[in-house]
């Protein structure tokens, strides 16, 4: 006989530092795969303005935590998932600093690994986050993606200022 | 686009059963940045993504998303 699934565990933070990497989530018995994803700073170059010195994120938080809740349950439902769990920073997140957090656990380990990747992907899609790139000689926003819509879009070129 | 426009919150009287995209051409004729970027806008009423027919009501909150880049 099957174990009875618990209701699932989601917890989705906007937190205004770098993301901590959180103490491994304690597994309802029911999941036997589990994935963490972490999105960091990457340390950059860019050509007029040089080295990346930090990326500082902004956030419509309300909506933010609604898109991302809202993910976070069709991911739920989609992959059969007990657990998943979002953080992502808001404000300066230096070169090795994380500034995302996913971590989904699932019956198997196909769910946990499909589930992440959706979260992640959706989430930059999706998620009304914005950074902004602070290099050794000027600053630029990220040029970013138009959230999905029915239409197609061609945005202008504003990223450099 | 609030750096350009040097406003987060600005205010627009609309008529009785304006949509968000009268509320979008209506912002976009008197702020070129909004304008430049009207075609790559996501628009939440309410803190809710909502489609450019939707019907506003008084006092709605609309938030104009530019191309996001979280992650």
């Amino acid at each position: 006989m099957p174990a009875v699934q618990p209701a699932p565990v989601i917890d989705v933070q906007i937190v205004d530092h770098p993301v901590r990497c959180v103490e491994r989530a304690r597994l309802p018995h029911t999941a036997g795969g589990e994935c963490v994803f972490l999105g960091s700073t990457r340390a950059d170059v860019h050509p007029v303005y040089g080295a990346l010195r930090r990326l500082t994120y902004h956030a419509y938080a309300p909506l933010a935590i609604r898109t991302i809740t809202e993910l976070a349950e069709e991911a739920c439902r989609r992959f059969d998932c007990t657990i998943v769990r979002i953080h992502h920073a808001l404000g300066d997140v230096g070169p090795g600093e994380v500034s995302v957090l996913v971590e989904t656990a699932c019956r198997h380990r196909d769910q946990a690994f499909s589930a992440c990747r959706f979260l992640i992907d959706r989430l930059k899609e999706t998620a009304p986050i914005w950074k902004r790139e602070t290099w050794a000689d000027g600053t630029t926003w990220s040029r970013g993606n138009p959230v999905v819509t029915d239409e197609d879009t061609a945005c202008p070129d504003t990223s450099s200022s | 686009m609030a750096e350009t426009i040097r406003a987060d919150r600005l205010e627009i009287e609309l008529d009785e059963g304006a949509t968000v995209r009268d509320a979008l051409d209506g912002l976009a004729q008197k702020h070129e940045a909004i304008a430049t970027m009207a075609d790559c806008l996501a628009v939440a009423v309410n803190e809710r993504y909502c489609p450019a027919d939707t019907t506003l009501n008084n006092g709605d909150t609309i938030a104009l998303i530019p191309p996001v880049s979280g992650g």
